[in-house]
């Protein structure tokens, strides 16, 4: 068993590195590259138009940064808080129309995204919401809310109710009871739960641009803009600046949870492995 | 300062399934009460209504004469101790011990100086930073008990919180919540299945069966006076002789035996113990054939018959007995207990 387990780590785990990373090189190669083509193995020359291009205000680079944060950041905390009740909800409760109640929950998942935002967009027209950040944070609701719910529904069975019975025995009120024991004991599935919704938010396409309508550029519609000027450059720079926030993200929650001790910790990586 | 519980004509369903019957209880300030009963007699709910996490459909529940029934669970002066030790798995143990003061906003350098006495108390001084994650089950207990103690509880319930030790432990555990609760003085109410613990440990036990309070006694009555032939089954009597009594005397499968009982049929009821072996003939003696013995180190238990009726008793390890032998066995009138037939 050791031995299996020795040769996984030796060579198991670089070939994971490998895999994960390699796609990455081409992009760092393109984005400084000044001329590539076919047969070199390395750019003939570099070119620092990638980098500058981040940073001038006319490609909108930092506004498309600010927006994709603020509404990643929003999209997190909101799904967080109802995902948060309703996961409660249906882990520690049984109550009549229970699995009715998980299958709605669930059906933003099983439906396109596209299909629904098509028949809501006529709303979010309506109420003044198309071309706003708060509507883009509204539309992006629908499909974290399944998530965070789904995972904290977990994190709730799993939680065993008497906690809380021996708590108010020692004189802890209902606000104490939740912020002394019960949150502290789900903070690592909420905070799993919670980036997961900034996943999903950040890397959003067409719910963006259906419901925030151009006015509301956020850092894929970007890209998106970019790949399909052929501008190869400002492509693996926007690709790069896309993807280091989020790992940068999950490198950091990893670390926290990780650290925890005991079996907080443990429950933290029994949520990640659920999901 | 010890208070008095009072538990008035309790009664609580889940669902439509009744779990405690009409429970009266009077527990006095500073007893420690044990409520035995198998699973599912409505003793853990019985306590749980006393506590304020369950309200009762009916009845009604006093401390010192004054009903706390609207009384949050979180504003009684109540503590308890439950079957898993919960600690919280976020916090060190000292912080676990001063979780009751803390929600009372106690003055810091007040809960640090409490937490270490109250450490003393359960004997793990020393044990504030150590995280939960350390403790043996038998620590994480005691440091449950001290937790509980710490808020000064007028009232101490324990819901059968030494069920999940191993047995040597259990009955260490036993001797310390009985030194605690002397010293504290507070009145405690203790859910256990175990009869053994609950003598051991109680002034005054409670037997609860299929939601109502069987018996309230002293250990010893019920041994020596069980209320019913339920109470005398669930603390394990063999001997159960039906019969007839009428004028003092009691007729049944052994013969005519000179007893006091009401008149009409009835149980005779007497524990292995009680059952002598006689020399010389006398009065309730009947001649008798040993079927079988045991040896159980301290005591020998003997299968004996009277024609066709097995009587069991328990005689001192020096008698010697074999299969066959004929004795007198003799049962002492003070040891019968007739009880109606259920």
């Amino acid at each position: 068993m050791s031995a299996v387990r020795r040769l996984l780590c030796l060579v198991g785990l670089p070939l994971l590195l490998v895999g994960l990373l390699t796609p990455f090189l081409p992009l760092l190669l393109w984005s400084v590259a000044g001329g590539y083509r076919f047969p070199a193995l390395l750019p003939a020359q570099t070119t620092g138009r990638g980098l500058r291009l981040l940073t001038d205000p006319q490609t909108k680079v930092l506004t498309g940064l600010e927006n994709s944060t603020v509404i990643a950041v929003s999209v997190a905390v909101v799904a967080g808080l109802i995902g948060l009740s309703a996961g409660r909800a249906l882990g520690m409760h049984r109550f009549r129309g229970r699995r009715l109640v998980q299958f709605l929950l669930l059906a933003p998942i099983i439906v396109p995204g596209l299909a629904v935002t098509l028949g809501i967009q006529v709303f979010f027209i309506r109420y003044g919401l198309a071309g706003t950040r708060l509507g883009v944070v509204l539309v992006h609701l629908v499909p974290t809310i399944p998530y965070v719910t789904l995972v904290m529904s977990s994190v709730y069975a799993n939680f065993d109710p008497a906690y809380e019975e021996q708590a108010r025995v020692l004189g802890a009120g209902p606000v104490q009871v939740q912020v002394r024991v019960t949150l502290p004991a789900v903070l690592p599935g909420l905070a799993v739960a919670a980036l997961f919704a900034f996943l999903i938010s950040w890397s959003e396409y067409i719910l963006t641009l259906l419901v925030g309508g151009g006015s509301v550029q956020t850092l894929p519609l970007l890209l998106f803009a970019y790949v399909g000027s052929a501008d190869v450059n400002a492509a693996a720079v926007l690709g790069l600046a896309l993807v280091l926030p989020p790992m940068l993200l999950l490198g950091l929650t990893a670390v926290l949870l990780s650290g925890r001790p005991g079996p907080a910790g443990e429950r933290a990586l029994a949520g990640l492995g659920r999901v | 300062m010890a208070t008095s519980v009072q538990v008035l004509r309790l009664t609580r369903s889940y669902g439509s399934a009744p779990v405690v019957r009409s429970v009266d209880l009077d527990v006095p300030a500073g007893a420690l009460v044990a409520l035995l009963g198998p699973s599912g007699c409505g003793k853990t709910t019985t306590l749980k209504i006393v506590a304020g996490l369950l309200a009762p459909d009916a009845g009604d529940v006093r401390f010192d004469g004054q009903s706390v029934l609207g009384v949050a669970a979180e504003r009684r002066p109540v503590a308890m101790v439950f079957q898993k030790p919960l600690l919280f798995p976020h916090m060190t143990v000292a912080d676990n011990v001063g979780f009751g003061l803390r929600m009372r906003r106690t003055d810091r350098a007040v809960i640090r100086r409490r937490v270490a006495e109250m450490l003393d108390l359960v004997r793990l001084p020393g044990f504030e930073a150590r995280p939960v994650a350390e403790l043996s089950g038998g620590q994480e207990q005691r440091v449950s008990l001290a937790r509980a103690l710490v808020v000064e509880p007028q009232v101490l319930l324990l819901d059968e919180p030494l069920s999940q030790l191993d047995a040597g432990l259990r009955v260490e555990m036993r001797e310390l919540v009985r030194r605690v609760q002397r010293e504290v003085g507070v009145t405690t109410i203790f859910v256990t299945h175990d009869q053994e613990e609950a003598v051991s440990l109680a002034d005054r036990v409670a037997l609860m069966l299929d939601g109502r309070v069987e018996q309230y006694a002293a250990p010893a009555a019920f041994y020596e006076r069980p209320a019913s032939l339920r109470v005398a089954r669930f603390f394990g009597s063999r001997n159960y002789l039906p019969g007839v009594a009428s004028g003092g005397v009691f007729r049944c499968a052994l013969g005519s035996l000179t007893l006091r009982a009401a008149d009409g049929p009835g149980v005779l009821v007497i524990r292995p113990e009680a059952v002598r072996l006689a020399g010389a003939a006398a009065a309730n003696c009947v001649p008798a054939v040993v079927v079988a013995t045991r040896y159980l180190g301290t005591s020998v238990a003997v299968e004996a018959a009277v024609d066709a009726t097995p009587v069991h008793l328990s005689v001192d390890p020096s008698v010697r007995l074999a299969a066959g032998e004929r004795v007198l066995l003799r049962l002492p009138p003070e040891a019968c207990t007739v009880l109606p037939p259920d």
